[in-house]
C-alpha cells in the first residue's frame, strides 16, 4: 500500500514537471502570416523589398507635393467640392487640424529610409551575395529620398522634427523637439555630400551597377550621383549659397548625361516619360496597373474640372507660339493628361494613367544655375541659360534689363512657363520672397490676399505681414501628443 | 502541442495500469433471496465488489427474489442494491447463502441534495463556506418559466451583471458586463464556462471581418435552457483566480443537468413563441414628405424659379408606403427539447436533443438551432471516476445582407435595412406600377432617387428579400475527466476540454436588389467567409483535504492548466457574376477581395489554493496564480496574481448564537488581483508585411508594420470585496450584500497616440488607472410557507460607478468634431467615466430675428467695437437665422463653439436590478404557479440616434411626424427648428437628443399548471406541466425610442447611442413539458 502510494506520487510529480518544462518554449509563438524583424534582414532580397517599399512610399507623397506646390500659388485653383480642405489652405484659412496639413506620409517615407539605413548592415553579415558597394549604393539612395522628403518638409513647415533613426521599438524616444530650418538644411547637405561619394555613377560602373545606368526605369526612377547633385544644387539655391549651387549644377551638366529634348519631342518628357532631359522621376508601371493619382487631379473636364488655371496663365504668361501651352483647348494644365500635343485628345483609358511624376529635369538645372548666376550679378551668362530654355520651347529669346529685379522676374516667369503645374510654383515664389530675410515678401502676400475669401481678407491683411504665415502649422496629432513641440507662432493663438 | 498531449495520455495510461490489477482466484457460488417487508423483490442488483468498490461480477434476482452469483473468493464482499432502497454491503466470510431484507429509502434519490452543504460549481468549496462574491441561480426555482434564450431569462436576476441584447434579430449576441467596464481596450467580456469548458464564441480581433460578428452575433450561450441546472456568476478576484486571466472580467459558470440513479426518465418540452416588436417612431407619410423636402431645399437655395428645386415626385413615387411596417412582421418560434436521464450504480447518463426554429421580426431573417448533448458519468470503482460531456450546437441563420463589415467596426449602422427603412422616402412604391397604378410584380428599384445612390438608399423590402446573408456555425465541445482517489484524502483529477468553433458566412446581393446594372461593380456581389477556432485546455490537479479533529478543516489544491487556441480564417469577395443564380464566390468573376489569416495563442497557469476552516467559524482561503501567455515577450510574459478571502460565521459566536432566528450570518472579505491580456496576438513583435501594393519598378515591397512593443505587459485588476450573507427565520429570509472597489492599473491602451513623425500614429501601451466601485444587494424572502400556498419574493439592486483615475500625460482621447452636426464629444480623461459624453445645451428655436443677437450674462446685447450689435454665429462662421436651432452660449461671446460644451450624461445606469414574486398554490387538481419578474435600470442617459436621424431635416431622408411641428414662419412657437437641406447647424450634439433611459419593465410574467400526481398517473405520465410565459410585455419609460435597454458599445471608446437596430420584441410563449 505504502509503496504504491509513493509510486503514484512519483508518476504525478514527473508528469507535472515534464509538462511545466515543456511549457516554457511552448509559449514562444510567432505570427504565421507576417515576418518579424528578428527573422527578416537575412538576404539581399529583403533589402531590395524594403527599397521598393520606400520608393513606393515616397511615390505616395508625390500627389501631396504637387498639390502643396500649387495650392497657395497663383496659377491654379481647386474645386472646393473635391478639395475642400485644400481650398481652405489656398485661402490662407489654415487650421492645424486641417487633414491636409498632416505630414504623416512624408515621415512614413523617412521612417522607411531610416529603417533601411539602420538594419541593412545586418544583411551584410548574413548574406555574402550582398556586397559593401551595393549597400553603399542603397545607402546613398535612401539618403537622397530622406533628404528630398525633408527638403519638402522644410519648405512647407520650416522648422520640423529631425528623425534620423528608425522607429522600430517603443524603447526609442519619440518625443523630440523640432529642429531649426538651418539645422535640417545642414543635415540634408551633409547627408547628400556623403551620398554623392558612394552613389552609383558613371565613374564606378561594375557588373552589379551597370544596369542602373542603362535601364531607364532605374536610371531615372532611382537615385544616383547626378540626381543627388541636382538636389544639392536646389538645396543650396534655397540656402542662398549661389556659388555652391552653380558648382553642383556644373557637375551635372558636365557629366553630359542629360540634355534638353528637341522642340518637336517636347511632349515626350511627359508621355512616355524618362526622356533624355529627365533626372529623377517616380515611376508608374502600366504592367503593374499602377496609376498616377495626379492624372485625376489635373484632368481638364470642361465644366467639372477638379483643378482649373487662372485666366492670366493663358492670356499673359504664354505666347501662342509656345509649345508649352500644350493644347489650345485644354491649356498647359493638360500636359500630364493628353494623348499627344497635337489635339488628338485626352487619355481616358485606365491603362493610360501611368505617366511618371517628374521631380527634376535638365531644364530646371539650367534655370537654377541661371538664377544663381543672376544673384551673383553674372547677367549675361544667366541670360544665355534662360534663352536656351525659352528657345527650345518655341518662345522668342528674351531680352532682360541688366538689373537684378528684371532678372528675377524673367527667371520666375520662365520657370512658371517651363514647370507650369508641375508642383514647383509655390516653392519658387517662396524662394524669391524669402531671399535676403524676406526682402520681397509682398510677392507672396499679394497672391495670398488675392486668393483669400472676401470675408477673411481684411483679417488676413493684418496678419499675413508675418512671414511665419507662409508656412504650415505643425499638424494636430503631433502638437497634441508631443508637448515638446512649439507651434509655428503664426498659428499659436 | 503533440508532446503535451502525449504526456497527458501517458499519465493516464500509467494510472490505469497501476489501478486495474485484477487477479483470478478460486471461484465460489453463492445463492439467496432478497425481499422487503411486503415480500420478495424482483430485479435487485447483487454484485461482488472489490475493496475499491469496483464491480467484479453481478446478477439480478428472479420473480421469487432468488439469485445465484459466482464470486471470486470465499471472503468476497457482496453489495445488494435496488432503486428506492438502502444499499447494503456484506462480507461473505465463507458463507454461501445470503438472505437479505432490504429497507426502503426515506427520501427519493434526486432530492437528496441539502442546500447548506451543496458544493459550488467549482466542485471544491461548499456554498456555505464560501468567502467570495458569487451569485447563483438555481434553475429548479425557475422551471415554470419558459424561454428560448438563457440571456433573456437572466436579465436583471443577477446583481451586478448587466446583460443587454445587441439587437433583437434572431441569433444576435448580447453584451455581458460584470461589475462594469474594467478595461479600455482589452477584453471586457466575462469568461463563460459550460461544465468547466471555457466557451468563447468571440472571433479574434486579428480578423477584420470577424469583428462585426462580435457586435452582431456576440457570445450566445448555446445550451438549451431545459438542460441547465444552475448558473453561477463569480464576481470578485478571489473567486475567479482559479480560471486565470480570461476570467479577469468575471465568470459565468453554467452547470448542466446530469444523470442520476433511476430508471430512464424521459422529458419532452415544446413551446411556441409569438414575438412582436414595440411600436416604432411614427414617420411622415407620402403626402407630408414631399412638402418637407421642398421646404428644406427652398430654405437653403431660395431660388427665383421653383422648378430649380429637386422634385421628390415621380410616376412611381406618389404612394404611401410605411417602410418600417413593410419590413416588420409578427414572428413565431417553435422550440422542442427531448431528454433522457437515468443511470445505475456505475453509470449515469443524461442525453438531450433540442431543435429550435425561430423567425425574426424583420422579414427574411430566421435562426434554426440544433442542440445535442451527452453527459456520462462512469464509476470505474470507488476510486476512479470518469466523466465525459459532449455538446454539439449548430446554428443556421439568415440575416439581412449588409454592405461591409468595416462599417460595423466603426459602430456605424447607417446602412442596415432598418435604418434605411426609417429614412426611405414614403412616397415611393415597394413594387413597380403601371400608369393605371396596377402592381407589376417586380420590386421598384431605381438605381438613383433624389435621396441618392441605391447603394445607400435602396428599396429596403427588395434588399431584405433578395439579398442573402447566411451563417452556419458549428460548435462542438467535449470534456473528458478522470478523477482518481490516490488515498483517502488525496484526489488527482485530470481534465481535457476541447471547443471547436466553425463558422461560415455566405452573402450574395443580386443586381436586382439595388437596381444597378448587371455590369456594375456592386452587382451580383458574392462573398464567403470562413472562420475556425480550436481551443484545447488541459487541467491537472491534486486536491488534498483533511479534518484534523472536529475543529480543524484543511484543504489544498494544486492545479496546472494549459490552453492552446488556434484560429484560421479566409474570406473572398467577388462581383459581377454572370447571373444572379451564380451565387458562389468562385468562377470567372471579378475578385474584389481575398484574404486569409491565422493566429495562435497559448497560456500556462499554475494555481495553488489553501483553504482552512476553524471551528466552523473562521474560514481562510489563500490563492496564488502564476500565469504566462504567448501574447507578451519573454520579459513580461509571466504574471503573479494572489488572492485572499476570509469569512467569519458570526452567529456561531456565543453572543449571537442565542438568537434562534438567525440560521447563518457570515461576514466575508476578499481581496485579489487578476490579470487581463489584450485581444490581439503577436503584438510585441516588430513585424514586416509584404504586399503587392507596395511594389516599385516591378519589385514587390515589404515594409514594417507596427513597432516592437517591449513594454507591453499584463493589465492588473485589483478588487476588494467586503460583504455578508444572512439566512434567518428557518431559511425563509436570505440576504446578501456586497461592496467592491475594482481598480484597473496598467490599463492596456491599444490606441495610444504618438506623434505622426515617428511614421506611426498609434501604438499599444500599458498606462493609466481606472476604478469601478459599487454595491449589490440580493434578498429572497419566503413570505408564506404553508402546505397549500407558498409565496416567495426576490429582490436585487446594484449600482456601479466608473471613474478614470489617471491617464498618461500625452494621452488625450477625445472624439467628435463639435463644430459639425450630429457629433457628441467623448473625452476619456481623469475624473470622467467611460460612456460619458459632452454636447451643447439646446434652448429651442430662434423664433424671429429679434432673438438672433448675442447677449451677455444679464441678457443685455453685446456690441462690436464699432457699436454694431453682435449677431449669434456658429464657430465655423455661419450666421444663425430665424428658425434655426438655438444653443446656449455658455461663455456669452456670441459664438457657439467648443467652449460652450457641457457634460450631458452617460449610459451607465445609476441603479439596476429586478424583483418579483413566485406564488405557488396547491390544490387537489395540482399546482398552480404564478411567477412575475420586473427588471429596471435607473439613471442612464441615451443618445437617441434614431430620433436625431428622423428629426434633422438636413438630408432628403424621411422624418418623424414630430417634424410637422417645425418652425415655418417668424413668430412660430416651437421646439422643432426649420427644415434646412444640407446647411446650418440644426442638429448639433445637444441635450435635445439625449433622453432619460430609465425604465421599469415587466420582464416575465408566467403562469404554469402542474396536474396532481393522480391525474398524471391516469395519463400514464410522471409529470406534466403546462405553461404560458410573457416576456417584455410592458415597459414604463419616458424614452422616446423603440427600446431603452441599449447595449453598451463593445468598444468603450465608442459613443453609446441607440441606432435603430431591431429592438427586443414582446414575446408570448405557450408550451408544455411532459415527463414519463
Amino acid at each position: 500500500m505504502k509503496n504504491k502510494f509513493k509510486l503514484h506520487i512519483i508518476i504525478i510529480t514527473v508528469g507535472l514537471m515534464s509538462l511545466l518544462g515543456s511549457c516554457i518554449d511552448w509559449m514562444e509563438l510567432e505570427p504565421e502570416d507576417k515576418l518579424i524583424r528578428q527573422e527578416f534582414w537575412q538576404k539581399k532580397g529583403d533589402v531590395e523589398a524594403v527599397v521598393a517599399a520606400t520608393y513606393d512610399a515616397f511615390r505616395e507623397t508625390s500627389l501631396k507635393s504637387l498639390m502643396m506646390g500649387e495650392v497657395r500659388a497663383d496659377m491654379i485653383y481647386f474645386n472646393p467640392n473635391q478639395f475642400g480642405d485644400y481650398v481652405k489652405i489656398a485661402e490662407s484659412d489654415i487650421q492645424y487640424d486641417n487633414p491636409e496639413v498632416k505630414w504623416e506620409k512624408y515621415y512614413f517615407t523617412i521612417n522607411l529610409a531610416n529603417t533601411l539605413i539602420q538594419f541593412m548592415p545586418e544583411v551584410l553579415e548574413n548574406d555574402k551575395l550582398f556586397t559593401e558597394t551595393e549597400m553603399q549604393r542603397i545607402h546613398a539612395e535612401m539618403l537622397f529620398i530622406r533628404s528630398l522628403t525633408y527638403f519638402y518638409l522644410v519648405r512647407l513647415y520650416r522648422d520640423v522634427p529631425l528623425l534620423l533613426s528608425a522607429s522600430s521599438s517603443d524603447t526609442v524616444d519619440f518625443y523630440v523637439e523640432e529642429s531649426d530650418e538651418s539645422v535640417v538644411l545642414n543635415q540634408i547637405i551633409s547627408d547628400l555630400e556623403y551620398a554623392e561619394t558612394i552613389a552609383v555613377s558613371m565613374d564606378n560602373i561594375d557588373e552589379n551597377t551597370a544596369q542602373f545606368m542603362s535601364d531607364l526605369t532605374l536610371f531615372k526612377g532611382r537615385a544616383n550621383k547626378y540626381s543627388i547633385q541636382t538636389l544639392l544644387a536646389d538645396v543650396y539655391l534655397w540656402k542662398e549659397d549661389y556659388q555652391k549651387c552653380i558648382e553642383y549644377c556644373d557637375k551635372v551638366i558636365g557629366s553630359n548625361l542629360y540634355s534638353l529634348e528637341n522642340e518637336t519631342d517636347w511632349f515626350k518628357i511627359y508621355v512616355p516619360g524618362n526622356s533624355k532631359e529627365s533626372i529623377f522621376e517616380v515611376q508608374y508601371s502600366e504592367a503593374n496597373k499602377e496609376t498616377n493619382p495626379i492624372y485625376e487631379v489635373l484632368l481638364p473636364i470642361v465644366g467639372g474640372s477638379r483643378a482649373t488655371f487662372y485666366d492670366w496663365v493663358q492670356e499673359e504668361l504664354f505666347l501662342a507660339s509656345d509649345i508649352r501651352v500644350a493644347n489650345e483647348r485644354y491649356g498647359p494644365i493638360s500636359k500630364y493628361t493628353l494623348i499627344d500635343n497635337e489635339g488628338t485628345g485626352l487619355r481616358r483609358d485606365y491603362s493610360q494613367k501611368d505617366a511618371n511624376y517628374i521631380y527634376y529635369r535638365y531644364a530646371e538645372l539650367l534655370l537654377m544655375k541661371a538664377e544663381a548666376l543672376a544673384e551673383l550679378n553674372r547677367f549675361s551668362e544667366s541670360q544665355e541659360l534662360i534663352n536656351e530654355v525659352a528657345l527650345r520651347a518655341g518662345s522668342p529669346a528674351v531680352f532682360i534689363d541688366q538689373s537684378i529685379s528684371a532678372f528675377r522676374k524673367a527667371i520666375l516667369d520662365e520657370r512658371a512657363r517651363e514647370f507650369a503645374f508641375e508642383g514647383k510654383r509655390w516653392f519658387d515664389l517662396l524662394r524669391f520672397a524669402k531671399r535676403n530675410m524676406f526682402e520681397n515678401k509682398t510677392l507672396v502676400i499679394n497672391i495670398l490676399l488675392s486668393k483669400a475669401s472676401e470675408e477673411k481678407r481684411p483679417i488676413l491683411r493684418g496678419r499675413i505681414l508675418d512671414p511665419n504665415g507662409f508656412y504650415l502649422p505643425i499638424p494636430e496629432d503631433d502638437i497634441k501628443y508631443n508637448d515638446k513641440l512649439n507651434q509655428n507662432p503664426y498659428y499659436d493663438r | 502541442m503533440r508532446t503535451l498531449l502525449l504526456t497527458v495520455f501517458r499519465t493516464f495510461l500509467i494510472l490505469f495500469s497501476v489501478s486495474i490489477n485484477m487477479s483470478a482466484q478460486t471461484r465460489v457460488i453463492i445463492s439467496g433471496q432478497i425481499k422487503d417487508d411486503k415480500g420478495p423483490l424482483i430485479g435487485v442488483n447483487v454484485v461482488e465488489i472489490d475493496k475499491d468498490g469496483r464491480f467484479i461480477s453481478g446478477t439480478t434476482t428472479d420473480f421469487d427474489g432468488n439469485f445465484t452469483l459466482t464470486v471470486s473468493r470465499r471472503d468476497a464482499t457482496v453489495q445488494v442494491s435496488y432503486l428506492g432502497y438502502t444499499t447494503q454491503v456484506f462480507e461473505l466470510a465463507g458463507r454461501n447463502k445470503l438472505n437479505v431484507d432490504l429497507k426502503e429509502e426515506s427520501i427519493k434519490m434526486d432530492e437528496v441534495v441539502v442546500t447548506a452543504d451543496k458544493i459550488g460549481n467549482d466542485g471544491i468549496i461548499s456554498i456555505r463556506d464560501r468567502a467570495t462574491a458569487v451569485s447563483r441561480l438555481e434553475m429548479k426555482d425557475m422551471n415554470e418559466l419558459m424561454t428560448s434564450s438563457i440571456e433573456e431569462m437572466m436579465q436583471g436576476r443577477l446583481g451586478g451583471v448587466d446583460i443587454a441584447a445587441i439587437s433583437g434579430d434572431p441569433g444576435a449576441g448580447v453584451n455581458i458586463r460584470i461589475r462594469g467596464t474594467a478595461s479600455l481596450n482589452a477584453r471586457n467580456e466575462p469568461l463563460i464556462l459550460v461544465n468547466g469548458i471555457p466557451y468563447d464564441a468571440n472571433i479574434d480581433d486579428n480578423f477584420d471581418f470577424g469583428t462585426a460578428d462580435v457586435q452582431r452575433f456576440g457570445s450566445l450561450i448555446d445550451v438549451a435552457p431545459e438542460d441547465i441546472e444552475s448558473i453561477e456568476v463569480l464576481k470578485d478576484a478571489a473567486s475567479t483566480a482559479v480560471w486565470g486571466s480570461k476570467a479577469a472580467n468575471g465568470v459565468l459558470s453554467i452547470r448542466t443537468k446530469r444523470g442520476f440513479k433511476s430508471t430512464p426518465v424521459f422529458s419532452y418540452t415544446s413551446t411556441i413563441t409569438r414575438s412582436k416588436e414595440p411600436d416604432p417612431i411614427p414617420m411622415l407619410n407620402g403626402y407630408e414628405y414631399p412638402k418637407l423636402i421642398t421646404e428644406a431645399h427652398f430654405n437653403k437655395i431660395r431660388p427665383d424659379d421653383p422648378s430649380n428645386l429637386p422634385d421628390p415626385e415621380d410616376k412611381n413615387y406618389a404612394q404611401n408606403t410605411n417602410w418600417i411596417e413593410e419590413i416588420t412582421r409578427i414572428a413565431y418560434t417553435a422550440n422542442n427539447n427531448f431528454s433522457v436521464r437515468g443511470g445505475g450504480d456505475k453509470t449515469r447518463y443524461d442525453i438531450s436533443a433540442g431543435y429550435m426554429s425561430q423567425e425574426g421580426t424583420t422579414i427574411n431573417t430566421k435562426l434554426d438551432k440544433i442542440n445535442l448533448r451527452t453527459a456520462l458519468d462512469y464509476d470505474l470503482s470507488n476510486k476512479i471516476k470518469l466523466k465525459t460531456d459532449i455538446m454539439f450546437t449548430r446554428y443556421d441563420q439568415d440575416a439581412t445582407y449588409d454592405w461591409d463589415n468595416r462599417d460595423y467596426k466603426n459602430g456605424d449602422f447607417d446602412k442596415t435595412v432598418r435604418t434605411v427603412a426609417y429614412k426611405k422616402m414614403p412616397n415611393m412604391s415597394v413594387y413597380e406600377r403601371d400608369t393605371a397604378d396596377n402592381i407589376l410584380g417586380n420590386y421598384f428599384t431605381p438605381s438613383y432617387t433624389i435621396q441618392g445612390d441605391a447603394k445607400d438608399m435602396y428599396n429596403p423590402v427588395a434588399f431584405a428579400n433578395l439579398g442573402q446573408h447566411n451563417r452556419t456555425q458549428d460548435n462542438t465541445r467535449a470534456l473528458f475527466n478522470i478523477k482518481y482517489q490516490i488515498i483517502k484524502n488525496l484526489v488527482f483529477e485530470s481534465t481535457i476540454t476541447m471547443d471547436f468553433f466553425d463558422q461560415k458566412r455566405k452573402k450574395f446581393l443580386p443586381y436586382k436588389a439595388i437596381g444597378f446594372g448587371i455590369d456594375d461593380d456592386m452587382s451580383n456581389q458574392a462573398s464567403e467567409e470562413s472562420f475556425k477556432k480550436n481551443n484545447l485546455q488541459t487541467i491537472n490537479q491534486l486536491y488534498y483535504s483533511t479534518q484534523l479533529n472536529d475543529r480543524h478543516e484543511f484543504s489544498a489544491l494544486l492545479r496546472l492548466r494549459t490552453e492552446d487556441e488556434t484560429s484560421k480564417s479566409y474570406n473572398i469577395k467577388t462581383s459581377r457574376s454572370a447571373s444572379p443564380f451564380l451565387q458562389e464566390a468562385t468562377g470567372d468573376v471579378d475578385i474584389v477581395s481575398l484574404s486569409s489569416g491565422s493566429s495562435t495563442f497559448r497560456s500556462v497557469s499554475t494555481f495553488g489554493q489553501l483553504h482552512y476552516k476553524f471551528d466552523d467559524k473562521y474560514i481562510v482561503t489563500l490563492g496564488l496564480n502564476y500565469e504566462g501567455t504567448s501574447k507578451f515577450s519573454k520579459d513580461s510574459r509571466w504574471g503573479t496574481f494572489p488572492s485572499v478571502s476570509l469569512a467569519w460565521r458570526i452567529n456561531e459566536e456565543p453572543i449571537l448564537n442565542k438568537i434562534k432566528a438567525i440560521d447563518d450570518l457570515k461576514l466575508r472579505f476578499s481581496w485579489g488581483v487578476s490579470g487581463n491580456t489584450p485581444w490581439g496576438n503577436y503584438l510585441y513583435f516588430n513585424s514586416y508585411a509584404a504586399n503587392s501594393a507596395y511594389s516599385y519598378n516591378g519589385i514587390a515591397g515589404v515594409r514594417p508594420e507596427g513597432i516592437e512593443l517591449t513594454s507591453l505587459k499584463w493589465e492588473n485588476i485589483e478588487q476588494i470585496n467586503p460583504g455578508f450573507t444572512l439566512s434567518a427565520f428557518n431559511y425563509r429570509l436570505t440576504l446578501e450584500a456586497d461592496y467592491y472597489i475594482k481598480t484597473t492599473t496598467d490599463l492596456y491602451l491599444d490606441y495610444f497616440n504618438i506623434p505622426t513623425y515617428t511614421g506611426y500614429a498609434k501604438i499599444a501601451q500599458n498606462s493609466g488607472t481606472m476604478e469601478n466601485r459599487g454595491w449589490e444587494i440580493f434578498t429572497n424572502i419566503t413570505v408564506v410557507k404553508r402546505e397549500k400556498l407558498n409565496i416567495q419574493t426576490t429582490f436585487n439592486l446594484s449600482s456601479n460607478e466608473n471613474i478614470i483615475i489617471q491617464m498618461p500625460e500625452n494621452y488625450a482621447l477625445e472624439y467628435g468634431n463639435m463644430l459639425n452636426n450630429g457629433n457628441y464629444k467623448i473625452s476619456i480623461e481623469p475624473g470622467n467615466s467611460i460612456g460619458g459624453f459632452y454636447g451643447y445645451k439646446y434652448l429651442g428655436v430662434y423664433k424671429d430675428n429679434s432673438e438672433l443677437v448675442a447677449t451677455d450674462i444679464n441678457g443685455n446685447q453685446i456690441y462690436d467695437i464699432g457699436d454694431v450689435p453682435l449677431k449669434m454665429i456658429h464657430g465655423s462662421g455661419y450666421v444663425f437665422r430665424q428658425g434655426d436651432a438655438k444653443y446656449k452660449d455658455q461663455n456669452y461671446d456670441g459664438v457657439i463653439d467648443e467652449l460652450d460644451l457641457v457634460y450631458l450624461g452617460d449610459l451607465n445606469p445609476g441603479f439596476m436590478g429586478g424583483f418579483g414574486p413566485r406564488i405557488a398554490y396547491i390544490t387537489k387538481q395540482g399546482e398552480f404557479v404564478v411567477n412575475g419578474f420586473m427588471y429596471f435600470k435607473l439613471g442612464q442617459e441615451i443618445i437617441n440616434k434614431t430620433r436625431m436621424d428622423t428629426e434633422n431635416m438636413y438630408y432628403d431622408d424621411n422624418q418623424s411626424v414630430a417634424t410637422n411641428y417645425r418652425w415655418r414662419r417668424p413668430g412660430d412657437e416651437t421646439d422643432m427648428p426649420r427644415a434646412l437641406s444640407g446647411d446650418g447647424y440644426n442638429w448639433m450634439g445637444s441635450d435635445r437628443f439625449v433622453e432619460d433611459g430609465s425604465f421599469l419593465r415587466l420582464k416575465t410574467m408566467s403562469f404554469s399548471y402542474k396536474p396532481s400526481d393522480e391525474i398524471c398517473k391516469r395519463l400514464r405520465l410522471r409529470e406534466l406541466r403546462i405553461y404560458t410565459t410573457a416576456y417584455n410585455l410592458f415597459t414604463w419609460t419616458r424614452y422616446l425610442g423603440q427600446d431603452p435597454d441599449v447595449a453598451q458599445p463593445s468598444d468603450p471608446k465608442l459613443l453609446p447611442k441607440d441606432n435603430s437596430r431591431t429592438p427586443p420584441s414582446k414575446q408570448i410563449i405557450v408550451g408544455l413539458n411532459i415527463t414519463f
